[in-house]
Order: structure tokens, then C-alpha cells, then sequence
């Protein structure tokens, strides 16, 4: 637990050198330096990955998103603001996808990735039991931490993932998601004591987990 | 990140994710790169102020200031053009000019504006208008002498406000990403202060019902059209990206 906690600390104490060597990189971006644009993809890919996949839930599905992230990034890449922190930017890009993707997805049953290949579903064996089951033990943490995330109602998971996950500042996140800072506070509040009930309970009883949700759902509509 | 969040491994484990290779067709762009001019923020404020000058300098050339000016106190006339002043000034930076270190303007920021100068400025005029018995022009009290008089300076304050809203959505195209009816509500309630200040000056009606509904309306009919179709007009924009 120290050593996660030392890690963690490092990342948020880095995060300022950090923006700042993103900022170079999308200025030699801009320039026209492709190196520039591979530094942003190897830095913030990760990230940005990472925040889809806990948004959509599908690694399949979040990789798609994270090339049109950056695909986007590409063609508005002169939007750029000189000096400015590129990471909170390219947070609302990959966000505004994501949005517009489930959108999509509320509108279309059959999806298709760019590639006009059919998006990876999670397989099932003979028993009817998920792929991930069978996984090593990050992957089964990952998979319940994904479940309970999804759970949540998407304006708490957006705030869960941005502060709690990613560490953004409140003012970062309330930017992306495009609220104010008081608001994601509360639902990054909501949505972690929700999710941390739901987590610390193990394999909590579908009927409390399903009380869990009611409530927040509730709390975030009143 | 905060500490409790270690409570929950689960959590720290989605943190990053090994990405996949960039996609060939992403490569391929990447690989023909062109040098781009970034935004500058301060110039696309500038642009946009320039398109919303457009009518009210042209207004200021063809009509003779109102009748009443001279009669009226001067401190009054300085403090409530300084007002309408602030309505465009204020609203129009938070829609176009980010804060500092930040790429795209705090949409959030700017609505909450937009709102604040509608507010003051239809409460300013119904409160505060002073008129200059015998001199001002007081709108007859009948319901179409009002309506009259009220589409007359709100087609003025359109006048001033749609080109503002058309020459941002070209500039902010790729800047509106996200929540562009807040961007837009700013620069249609800022261009609307502007077509108020210019009322101020030119308007020979006073009435504290005129001036608060149809000179301060003029900011809540912009925001409306900004809000209605910044979106609209980016929308191509968003889609092609």
C-alpha cells in the first residue's frame, strides 16, 4: 500500500513537469514535427485509454475511441494555444467522443469499428461464464472495478474517473465535463462512496448493489 | 489522487492502459504533417469585437444622437454606458479568451455571465432609466405603441448581434467542442450590450418599460440566437472532425 501510495504521489507531483513537456511537444506538433505528435501519443495514450475504457467499459471499443481522439487532436490541432496545458484539451476531445459514441450507440444496435470490422464482445464458454473469469487477478480487479463503475450513473462515473482516477483538479474536470466545480465535487463524492461500498463489499448481494444504484441514480436526479 | 482511492485497488488499476499502435490512417497524416499557426486567442476576441462594431459604428454615422442627451445627469450617462460597456466587454472574453494555461474557453464560465448581464441589464433599465421630462420621447402607454417601439430596437439590437455570432462560429469552428450554446449565449448576450449601449446614445424613447425590455431585451433575444446557433453553425465542423 506505501508503495502504491509513493507511485501515486510521484504522478501528482509530476504532473506539472509533465504538462509542461506535453506543451512542448504539441507546440512541435503544431510546428509540423511528427515527433511531437508520437511524444503526445506515447505520454497521454495511456491516460486517455484508460479513461475510455472506464467510461465504455469495452477495450475494443475504447481503443476505437482513443484513435479518433487523437484523429481529432489531428485536425484541430491549430486550436492550440501556445504554452497552454494540452492534457484538460485533449480530455474534452476524448470526452465529447465518448459522448457522442454512446449516443450512437443508443441509436444503433450493430456497431461498426473504422476498420469495418465488428467490435470485440466479451466471449462466453459453454457454461455462459465472461472470458475475464478466467483471467489473471489485475484483470479480474479491473473487470469488477469496471462493473461497479458502470453501475454508476455517467454523471459520477465521468467525475469518479477524472478526480479519483486520473487526479485531475476539480476545476480540470469540471472543464471537461463542462459543469461547475462545486457540481463534479458532489458527484465525484457521490459516485466514490457509492462505488466504494459497492467495491468493499466483495461480491455484495445484487440487492445491495442494486440499492447502491437506485440511491445514487436518486441522488443525481432528484 | 486522493489518498482514500488506494482503499480501492480496483481503482488504481484502470489508471492507464498499454495503448494500442497508431492507426494507419492517423499514421498516414501524421506522416504528411503540415506547419499550423496556433490560436491566439486575443486576436479572435478582437476579430469578433470588430464584426460586432460593424452596425452600431454605421448606426452612430447615420442617426443623430438622442435629443436628450444634454438634459440628462452625465453621471448617469457615464455609469450606464459604462454598464453596457462591461455586458460586452465581460461576457464576449469568457466566450473567446481561455484562462491562463487552459486551450479551450470555460463554457461554464461564460453562460454564468451571459445569465448575469441579461439579469442586470433588463433590471438596470426597468430600475434605474432616468428620463428628461419634456424632452424625452415616453412611449405611449398602449399595448401596440409598446410593441411597436419594442421590435424597433430589438430588430436593431439582431442587427448587431448576427454578425457577431456568424464571424465566431467561423473562428471558434474547432474551438466549440463541447457545450458551443454556452459559447454562443455569451457572444449573442455581449453583442446584444453592445446594440444596448449604442441605445443608449441614439435611442430618442425612454420609459423605464422601453429601455428594460427592449433595450436590455436586446440582451436576451442575443443570447437566445447565440445559444440557438453557434451549435448549428459548428455543427459541420464537429461532424467533420
Amino acid at each position: 500500500m506505501q508503495d502504491e501510495r509513493e507511485n501515486i504521489g510521484d504522478t501528482a507531483d509530476g504532473r506539472t513537469n509533465d504538462d509542461g513537456r506535453f506543451a512542448a511537444d504539441m507546440s512541435s506538433y503544431c510546428d509540423g514535427d511528427a515527433r511531437g505528435f508520437e511524444a503526445l501519443y506515447a505520454g497521454l495514450a495511456p491516460r486517455i485509454l484508460g479513461y475510455l475504457r472506464a467510461m465504455v467499459g469495452e477495450q475494443a471499443a475504447a481503443e476505437d475511441l482513443l484513435q479518433q481522439t487523437f484523429m481529432k487532436l489531428h485536425q484541430c490541432r491549430a486550436t492550440y494555444v501556445r504554452g497552454a496545458n494540452p492534457v484538460p484539451w485533449l480530455y474534452t476531445i476524448a470526452h465529447r467522443t465518448c459522448i457522442d459514441e454512446m449516443r450512437r450507440r443508443t441509436r444503433s444496435r450493430v456497431r461498426l469499428s473504422h476498420d469495418g470490422e465488428l467490435p470485440h464482445e466479451p466471449a462466453a464458454d459453454i457454461t455462459g461464464a465472461a472470458e475475464a473469469e478466467r483471467a489473471s487477478e489485475d484483470d479480474t480487479a479491473v473487470a469488477r472495478g469496471l462493473a461497479a463503475l458502470a453501475s454508476l450513473p455517467d454523471p459520477l462515473r465521468q467525475a469518479v474517473v477524472l478526480i479519483k482516477i486520473h487526479g485531475h483538479s476539480s476545476a480540470e474536470a469540471a472543464s471537461i465535463v463542462g459543469t461547475t466545480v462545486g457540481a463534479i465535487k458532489v458527484r465525484a463524492h457521490r459516485g466514490y462512496v457509492a462505488l466504494r461500498r459497492k467495491l468493499l463489499a466483495g461480491a455484495g448481494t445484487p440487492t445491495e448493489a442494486t440499492l447502491v444504484a437506485d440511491e445514487v441514480t436518486a441522488e443525481a436526479n432528484p | 489522487m486522493t489518498s482514500r482511492s488506494h482503499e480501492l485497488p480496483e481503482l488504481t488499476l484502470l489508471q492507464n492502459q498499454a495503448p494500442p499502435p497508431i492507426s494507419p490512417t492517423l499514421l498516414a497524416r501524421v506522416k504528411a504533417l503540415r506547419p499550423v499557426r496556433p490560436r491566439v486567442p486575443l486576436r479572435t476576441l478582437l476579430a469578433v469585437a470588430v464584426a460586432s462594431f460593424v452596425f452600431p459604428l454605421a448606426a452612430f454615422v447615420a442617426y443623430p444622437l438622442r435629443a436628450d442627451l444634454d438634459a440628462l445627469p452625465p453621471l448617469w450617462v457615464l455609469t450606464v454606458a459604462l454598464v453596457w460597456l462591461t455586458g460586452f466587454v465581460v461576457p464576449l472574453t469568457y466566450a473567446i479568451v481561455p484562462r491562463s494555461h487552459q486551450v479551450l474557453p470555460d463554457s461554464t464560465r461564460a453562460v454564468y455571465t451571459a445569465l448575469l448581464a441579461c439579469l442586470t441589464l433588463v433590471l438596470m433599465g426597468l430600475v434605474f432609466t432616468v428620463d428628461s421630462p419634456g424632452i424625452t420621447i415616453l412611449p405611449r402607454t398602449t399595448w401596440d405603441g409598446f410593441v411597436n417601439l419594442w421590435w424597433h430596437c430589438i430588430s436593431f439590437s439582431l442587427k448587431v448581434s448576427l454578425p457577431a455570432i456568424v464571424v465566431a462560429s467561423f473562428l471558434l469552428r474547432w474551438v466549440a467542442i463541447a457545450h458551443a450554446w454556452r459559447l454562443g449565449a455569451a457572444i449573442g448576450a455581449a453583442a446584444g450590450s453592445l446594440s444596448g449601449l449604442t441605445l443608449h446614445g441614439l435611442c430618442p424613447y425612454g420609459g423605464a418599460v422601453h429601455v428594460g425590455l427592449a433595450h436590455g431585451g436586446g440582451v436576451v433575444i442575443g443570447a437566445l440566437l447565440g445559444a440557438l446557433w453557434l451549435p448549428v453553425l459548428v455543427k459541420p465542423f464537429r461532424s467533420a472532425a
